[in-house]
Formats: C-alpha cells, structure tokens, sequence
C-alpha cells in the first residue's frame, strides 16, 4: 500500500459523506451485535464448564413414577442417592449434598446483608467441587463444627480488608459461626450461587442445641453427629422439601452408562420405604455443564436458561451478520459502479487489473478497521454493563476476525468482479457514464434483508404483545397499594415471636394509613418454597397424587391482596397465630375430585400426621408469574412455618407513603432494634419475575431496529442507484409529460413489489418462531393477524419512505439537465 | 512507419444484418503525423479512435503498431503496448477527482515503477511546460475546462508516448481555450509528437497535416 492509494480512499470517502457514514454505519452495527450476542452466548454455554474435571461431575436427580401414575422428575434427590453411589461404585469418586437456605447475615450491629445464599454440605464439598483455598484457618475444610467458609468476595463484602478468619458472623434468629475458610468466588457462570457454606453436622448441632428463648448455643461436647447410612429407610423417607441436591464425581475410567446400568441392582440393597418399594425409581444422571440449558426439572436450584433462547440469539447473530454482509457487499458494488470512471482511467494509464482489485481491497480494509474500532468500544461497554462480563472473549475475536477477513474479501472481490473487469472501458470509450443495467442480484439481497427484518418486525411485535398481555392480564389479586417487608430474621424459633408480631400487628393496624397488614410465608411474586406430597383426605391411606404447595397465611392475607373466596370463610383471628383450619385454592379443590365448592367446606384433609379443616374456597389468582399454570395450593394458619424467609405486607389506603412508613418503621425499630426495616412495592415483587422475558425483548427490539436500519441503508443505496441509472428515462418520460406522481409511482412499485415478496417469504418464518417462543408461557395471549399487517405494512411504509426520498428528488429535477449529456 | 491499418472492419449483429461501425479502413501513420479525423455524429470517428487506442476490436483486417501485428497479440500484450506508446486525451477531461492536478500527474508513473525521485522531477517538468505550476495542489473541480484539458494533456505526455489520441478535445470548450490547446498540440507537434485528434472543427482540422473524412464507417 502506498500513500498515493490511502490518500485518493480517504479523500473519495470523505467526499461521498453520506455513502460513506451509511456503509461504516452499517458496518458499526453489524459487528457490535455479533460481539455483544456472540459474548452472550458464550456466557450461557459456558455454565459449569470452568469446574475442574467438569465433565465427570453429574447431578443425581430423580424421577419416581408412583404406583398411583403420579410422576415426579425433580432435580433434588434423596440425601442418601450418591452416598449410595459412592458406596456401590468404585467409579465414584467422591460425592456430597447440598441443600440451599437463603439468609439473612448480621456482622455486629451495624451490617445486616440480606438474601444470602447460604448452602448445607458435607465436608467432600470442595472435593467435588475444586476452588482454590485462599485461607483456612484450621487446616482441615469445614471440620470446625461452628466454622462455615466464605466467599472470597463475601468476605471482602462483610469485612473489607480485613483478614476474615477468625471472625464472627451471625445467621438469622442469633446462630453465630466463626469463618474458617475463605475460597475462592463460584464464577457467575454456574448454576450455584454460593456465598457461605456450612455442614450438615453443624446445622444439626445447632438445631439441637440452640437456645432460642436466650438466643445462645448452649455447647455440647458429648455432641455426635450421627448419619444413618444409604442403606437405611430413614436416608429415603425425606419430604421434597428438605431433600438435597446431590452430585457425584467419577474417574477417568468410569462412563455414567455403567452407572445407569447397575443402578437397579444398587438400589435393591436399599431398605426402601413402602411408597418407594411399589414405585419405579430412577436417577436422572445431568453432567454439571448440562444443567443450565438442558435441565428443566422440577425443585432446581437457581433459574435456568434456556437451550431455545440461545438458539433464538445464535439465528439473530447468523441474520444481523448476513443483513450486514449483503449490505457492504451491496453498497461497496454500487459505488464501485460510480467509481468505474476512475479505475478507467487509472487502467488507461497502466494500471492492472490487480492494482485496482488491491485498490478496492485497501478501501474495504480501511472500512472495517474504522468499523471495528467502533464497534468493539460499543460492545466492551455494553457486555460490561448489560451482561457484568469484563472484556471480551478471544474466541469472539477470532471469529470476528475470520468474518471481517471474508466481509473485506467479499466486499472487494465481487464489485471488482461484477463492475471492473467487464465493464472497464464502456465508460471510457462511449464518453458517457453507462451503469450496469441487470442488477437482480442487488434486488434479490435487499429482498433477502427485508424478509429478515420483517421476521424480527413480527417476532418483537408477538413478543412485546405477550409481555403487555402478562402485565394486563387480572392476576386474580391486587398489590398495587401494597408493600412488604421481610419478616425480622432475628425472632425466627424465638419464644417471644409471635407476642411481638401481635404488638406489631396491633400497633401498626392502628395507624391511619394502614387499611390492613398481614404477615405469610409468601407473596404473589415470590416463589412458594413449601411443598408436600403427602396430603390425604381423611381416613383414606393414599396421599392425593398431587404435590401441593403450602403459604402460610394470617387472617388479613385475603384482605391485604384482595383476593375473594368463592365458598366458606376467611380465618378468624387468632392470637397464637395458629389454626386448623385451611383454606385452598380452587385448583387444589379440582385436583381433589371436589366438583361443588361448597361440597368441601367442612371436609378434613390430614397433611403429615396432623389433620385439618377446610375452612373455605380461594378463587385461582397467579401467585408466580404466568410461565407456571395455577399450582394446587393450602394455605394455612401458623406461624412457625420451617422455612426462615416470611413477609410483611402492608396495605395503605393513602399517597402518604412516605409518612406512613416511617411510622411503621418506628414501630419495627422498638420492636426489633436488631434489624433495620426494608421494605418494596408488592407489585414490583411481581414484576421482576419478568426481568428475563423483558431482557430478552429488549434485546430482540434493538436487533430489530438496528436490522432495519442495516435493511434501510441498504435499500437507500439500491435506491439511489437504481434513480442514478434511470435519469435520463425519467428526463424523456417528463419532457413527454409524464406527471411528478407518475414518475414517483414508476421508481416505487418496482421496490414494493420486491417488498411484497420479502414479506411472503418472512410470514410463516415468523408464525413458526413467534409459536415457538409462546411455548415458554402457560398462558398465552392471542396473536391476532394485526401482528402480521402491521409488520407489512411498517415495513411497506418505511420502504417506501426511504425509496420516495430518492425518487422525489429524481421526479423533480429538471429533464434538460438530465438530457444535457446526452 | 508509426501504424498501419489494412482492410479494418468492425460490424455489429442487428436483426439478422451487420450493421458496419466501420468498413474496409486503410490508414497509415508516420511518426510526426497530426491527423485529423472528421465526420458528422454516428461516421464512426470514435471507434476508428478506440480501435487504433487498442481499447476496441475489430472484426476483420490487420493492424500493425511499430511493427506488431496488433490483432495477432494476447490482450495482455496490446495492454502493455498501448501503455507503453499511446497517450490519451479526452473530451470531458477524465481527471480523477480525488487527485491534485500534481497527483493526477503522477499517477501514470506510478504503474510505470519509477522512483520518486524521477516522479517528481517528470511532474515538476510538465507543470512548468504547461504553465501550471502554480496549480499544482488544486483539486480538478477548482480548475476551468480549459486548465483541466491542460491537465489531461499533461497527463498523456508525462509517460513520454510515441502517440497522442486526442477524441474531441475541444468539445467542452469555448472558442478561446479551445484555441489556447489546439495550440499546444501544435507545439507538442513540432516537438515531434505524432497526434490523432477526432474533431467537428474545420478550424480545428486545420490544424492537422491530414484530414480524413469519415462517413458511415468508411473513409471518403
């Protein structure tokens, strides 16, 4: 390359402003969204693949097909499953448990940390799991029975600089452990998050001997932690809910087919209880780098992805590319074309062919290291702000490197071939500027592009209705005045809790702008986390074959969410907060064969060894978010529920938030002086169930505006070109009175039809995607063809608009000067 | 002898008939020839132009260039011979845009692989006989018609050719820079350099030392 050639590139594009901006334009966006989606993507196939050894680690979960047809495929598993394993199989390695609580953790008075993600395990866990140990204090992991170990990053986050052994931290209702291990962080690629780990041995040492009336432990050396072993029933009787999360890791030698295919004899060894012994048990075997995209069982541990939406992202990637590939390609030929005069005359006076060729290539090049620095600048900072990943993957370079080789080439070869070579002299020698007159391939490449954005038109259009639908759609309850708390940690198993909670009830229900306050072991937005597959109807021997689930309530749960009953009563209040009534929902009163819901008033169910009365019948509200069907659920009376996690919720009748809830919270700060008081909008609560389904979108519209651009672009270019080769057409038709409409209408209907074309090519692709993507919600609202119209028409319209610009200025100039070169 | 054309032909295919652009053309050049060729709109002017430029076939006859047998060589060949021999002017001037008249000039030499050291040496050369020196970093849009034709005149001398194929060089012109370059080819003339010039011009013509009138492809 010489400076001469640089210089007339530099100079010409500068010249050509607007071809050049919608070229690089074009370019920019084409590349900064194949970086973006493609680190994307690599983030969610990259899930627990970073593990040592990852490959031979697997998730035991399981699949119990009961007698009564009932089927259960649940990713936790009883605690005994890979302990059996290990046992049976000398390809086991090692194995260990894990059961997650969620916590709150208090460091002295002052830091309180909520939603911890705390987990139970057994001491094998780093053996299963390799993370670099920063530091321990006793040398041996998870061995000190008040010793929990801590995140690196959480340990930076309770207590700064400061060397973490050694110290104390609190968990909840007052259990305090000392940190006796720091590791290192749990990337944010993996299906577990992880910030403190404790035993199972120290849980149950301290559920033994934990005073909770004077919240201190009361120490007991003679302490021993005894564990029944894998072969005994009690390992296999556990309910859903306390059950684990198991893994197994294997040697080299050992295939997990081996595994499968003596596991029968494995598990006959078992003293299995009765409803296990008549069942068909299985174990459902999930490599740990399966478990993100490909697990979709019930129970999992953390919200997973979605195998179709990576799918989703890989098409728009493979798209945007293509849309911006045509284009450069498409506009690069155009002004090539323009260009013919001077590669002539540059010819004519001794050029080769392969200096223009290296010409044309140095231009592209230039192109697309502009293009390139621009776009990588974009997408360090969206991937650093949207998806928290911190530079960006050399895989993507490479790949980026590969496509921006081929763009250049492409991009060079073809204008040199389809202009240059054939069409050298015709400019020349006729003394007159003769463009290239078949250009279909041109057309067929910006139909190509239409078909494509039109597609993402329909796509985001069906998802952004679905998203409106969701958000409109009569949940069945009402959060919009109401807002809640979480429920003290400090007083969970405190003799004193629910004295407390009466005074704060009673206290916080006399202010004026609280219409009502309720307290209950869920939300509508938060997950209900109880589950029980043992409830009967009194006096028969089987359960129901339904997994309920269980919220605890109060009497003023209904109220606070207005939420109707369709039969029976409400609870009355109660001053121990505990009842054996129940009420259930009506999904729970179909499942329970009960046609009439008057019928069940009065009925007892026993749930566990204890029996109750259904007091009266919720009609159906959508708890969680609309991907999940209406679920079986009881609500119940009581407030020692076992899990820590409880709401507050307050509804007020007034816009004086902010007054009332320093009133509340003054009332909370007597009450409980340990924990500050925190509250939010029950209706965001709710919302957030969206954040995936709304980042999704977000990222599909943006597609689609860009790709629409790119598609503009490329039609604008098409358009001028197509203008530029027919003037002096235009020029006779005029001077033989042809109208300005008439000649608007020439230039246009050869762009509409090849418009009406994309858009035939783009519906069913559409319908079928559109239809995919639905699948993911148990309720779907209704795509009318409206989505269809408007997509065609949108797309119809701008297609117009961006052609009319061209033609308007082509119908309106004056023929003389069109005919002049003549 | 510069060139000869024995018993050119070039026709195209119309409906079934050829329609000949140019017809059984005998035509010789020596070497310090300024020929004229005249002929109304559609004679044929151009193409005898092109043909002899090497930039058009023909379909039947011989043409012999410094003795080579022109319809005998490989294109690759008559590439590198038109290159190397023939300068040509045109009459909407075919600057490029992008170049200073200096670049503009240069640029032939550029192909030719010769040092910069030469190049600016043969540019500043060609600035100073023309004239315009002090043009030299303008770009051609900053330049009258006439001052580009200058250029484009320029430009076809700088590589030092045997022969000038000048195709209406005049034609945008008014009547004064039309003369001021008619002039100049005068001069190159006496210089010893052989011209061809395509005009509508008697005035022009006159110029020349032979006038050869074409009508419907053939010479009168």
């Amino acid at each position: 390359m010489n400076i001469h050639e640089l210089k007339v590139i530099v100079r010409s594009l500068l010249k050509k402003k607007f071809m050049t901006s919608t070229k690089i334009i074009g370019l920019i966006v084409g590349y900064t969204i194949f970086i973006f989606l493609a680190e994307k993507i690599q983030h969610e196939t990259s899930y627990d693949t970073f593990w040592k050894d990852s490959e031979s680690i697997y998730r035991v979960g399981l699949d119990v097909q009961y007698e009564n047809g009932k089927e259960v495929k649940s990713a936790k598993n009883f605690g005994g499953s890979s302990e059996l394993l290990a046992k049976e199989f000398e390809g086991v390695l090692t194995q260990c448990n894990i059961g997650r609580d969620v916590v709150t953790i208090f460091n002295g008075p002052k830091q309180k940390i909520q939603n911890v993600d705390f987990v139970w395990s057994d001491p094998t866990f780093f053996s299963v799991f390799d993370r670099n140990i920063i530091s321990s204090e006793s040398g041996l992991l998870l061995e000190n029975i008040h010793g929990v170990a801590i995140s690196q990053s959480f340990a930076k986050k309770l207590f700064g600089n400061k060397n973490p052994l050694g110290k104390e931290l609190t968990v909840n209702e007052g259990w305090k452990f000392v940190v006796d291990t720091v590791f290192e962080d749990i990337p944010g690629n993996s299906h577990m998050k992880i910030d403190v780990i404790g035993t199972f041995k120290t849980l149950f040492y301290y559920m033994r001997n934990f005073d909770n009336k004077n919240q201190v432990l009361v120490e007991n050396p003679a302490y021993q932690y005894l564990k029944a072993t894998p072969y005994e029933t009690q390992r296999w009787q556990t309910p859903v809910e306390y059950r684990s999360y198991c893994y197994i890791k294997l040697d080299d030698n050992t295939s997990i087919t081996t595994i499968e295919a003596n596991l029968k004899n494995a598990l006959k060894k078992v003293a299995l209880p009765e409803n296990l012994k008549t069942a068909e048990m299985n174990f459902i075997f999930q490599p740990l780098a399966n478990i993100h995209l490909k697990s979709k069982l019930d129970h999992e541990l953390s919200v997973n992805g979605d195998q179709r939406q990576v799918l989703f992202l890989s098409m728009i990637i493979i798209v945007v590319l293509l849309v911006c590939l045509i284009n450069f390609v498409n506009l690069n030929t155009i002004s090539t074309i323009e260009n013919a005069k001077n590669y002539s005359i540059r010819i004519l006076n001794g050029s080769r062919y392969i200096q223009v060729l290296r010409l044309l290539c140095i231009e592209s090049v230039v192109f697309n290291i502009v293009a390139l620095a621009v776009a990588i600048t974009i997408a360090y900072y969206l991937v650093d702000s949207q998806l928290s990943i911190n530079g960006i993957s050399s895989f993507t370079y490479l790949i980026l490197s590969v496509i921006v080789v081929s763009i250049t080439a492409l991009a060079s070869i073809v204008p040199f071939l389809s202009v240059v070579k054939n069409k050298a002299f015709s400019v020349i020698k006729g003394g007159k500027q003769k463009l290239q007159q078949k250009w279909t391939s041109q057309k067929v490449m910006v139909t190509l592009q239409f078909s494509v954005t039109i597609v993402l038109i329909i796509c985001t259009t069906g998802i952004y209705t679905q998203m409106q639908y969701m958000m409109d759609k009569e949940l069945g309850f009402n959060g919009k005045q109401t807002l809640y708390s979480f429920t003290p940690m400090t007083m969970n198993q405190h003799p004193e809790l629910s004295s407390k909670l009466t005074t704060f009830r009673n206290e916080v229900s006399a202010l004026s702008g609280i219409t009502s306050f309720s307290v209950s072991s869920s939300i509508p937005g938060k997950s209900i986390n109880r589950l029980n597959n043992q409830v009967t109807e009194l006096g028969e021997p089987r359960p129901y074959p339904v997994t309920f689930n269980q919220i605890s309530i109060d009497n003023q749960f209904l109220k606070t969410y207005d939420i109707s009953l369709i039969a029976g009563m409400n609870f009355a209040s109660q001053n121990d907060w505990n009842s054996d009534e129940v009420l259930i929902n009506e999904t729970a009163l179909s499942k329970m064969n009960i046609t009439k819901a008057s019928d069940a008033i009065g009925k007892y169910i026993s749930i566990g060894k204890k029996n109750y009365q259904i007091r009266g019948i919720v009609e159906d509200y959508h708890h969680v978010s609309l991907h999940n069907p209406v679920t079986p659920t009881i609500y119940a009376q009581n407030i020692n529920w076992d899990h820590s996690v409880g709401y507050y919720s307050f509804q007020l009748n007034s816009n004086a938030i902010g007054e009332t809830m320093d009133q509340v919270s003054r009332i909370w700060n007597n009450l409980y002086p340990k924990e500050e008081f925190i509250f939010n909008f029950s209706n965001a609560a709710f919302e957030a169930q969206y954040l995936q389904d709304q980042k999704f979108n977000q990222i599909l519209s943006y597609a689609t505006v860009l790709a629409l651009l790119i598609s503009c672009i490329g039609l604008l270019g098409v358009a001028l070109f197509n203008t530029k080769k027919r003037i002096k057409e235009i020029g006779i038709r005029k001077v033989n009175g042809a109208k300005i409409n008439q000649i608007l209408v020439m230039l246009n209907i050869d762009f509409i039809k090849w418009v009406v074309v994309a858009y035939v090519i783009a519906c069913p692709i559409a319908w079928y995607a559109l239809n995919k993507w639905l699948e993911n919600f148990a309720y779907q609202t209704n795509l009318g063809i409206w989505i269809y119209l408007i997509a065609g028409f949108g797309a119809l319209g701008i297609a117009l608009l961006t052609v009319s610009w061209q033609s308007f200025i082509a119908a309106n100039r004056n023929p003389v000067e069109a005919l002049r070169n003549e | 002898m510069l060139l000869q054309l024995n018993n050119i032909s070039k026709w195209v295919q119309s409906g079934g008939q050829k329609i000949y652009l140019l017809k059984d053309i005998n035509f010789w050049v020596h070497d310090g020839d300024f020929i004229s060729i005249m002929g109304p709109s559609g004679s044929g002017k151009s193409t005898l132009l092109n043909v002899i430029g090497m930039l058009d076939d023909f379909n039947e006859g011989e043409y012999t260039f410094l003795d080579e047998s022109v319809h005998k060589l490989k294109e690759k060949h008559r590439a590198n011979l038109y290159k190397q021999y023939i300068g040509f002017v045109f009459q909407s001037y075919h600057l490029i845009d992008e170049l200073t008249v200096r670049e503009n000039l240069e640029m032939p030499l550029l192909y030719k692989k010769q040092s910069s050291s030469e190049r600016r040496a043969l540019v500043a050369d060609m600035l100073d006989r023309f004239n315009i020196v002090g043009k030299k970093d303008l770009f051609p849009s900053q330049l009258s018609g006439g001052q580009q034709q200058l250029v484009g005149i320029a430009r076809a001398l700088i590589a030092n050719p045997k022969l000038i194929l000048a195709d209406e060089p005049t034609g945008n012109l008014n009547s004064k820079q039309g003369e001021e370059i008619m002039e100049i080819f005068k001069e190159l003339n006496n210089e010893g350099v052989t011209i061809i010039q395509v005009t509508h011009s008697e005035k022009n013509a006159a110029y020349g030392s032979r006038v050869i009138n074409l009508l419907d492809g053939s010479i009168q």
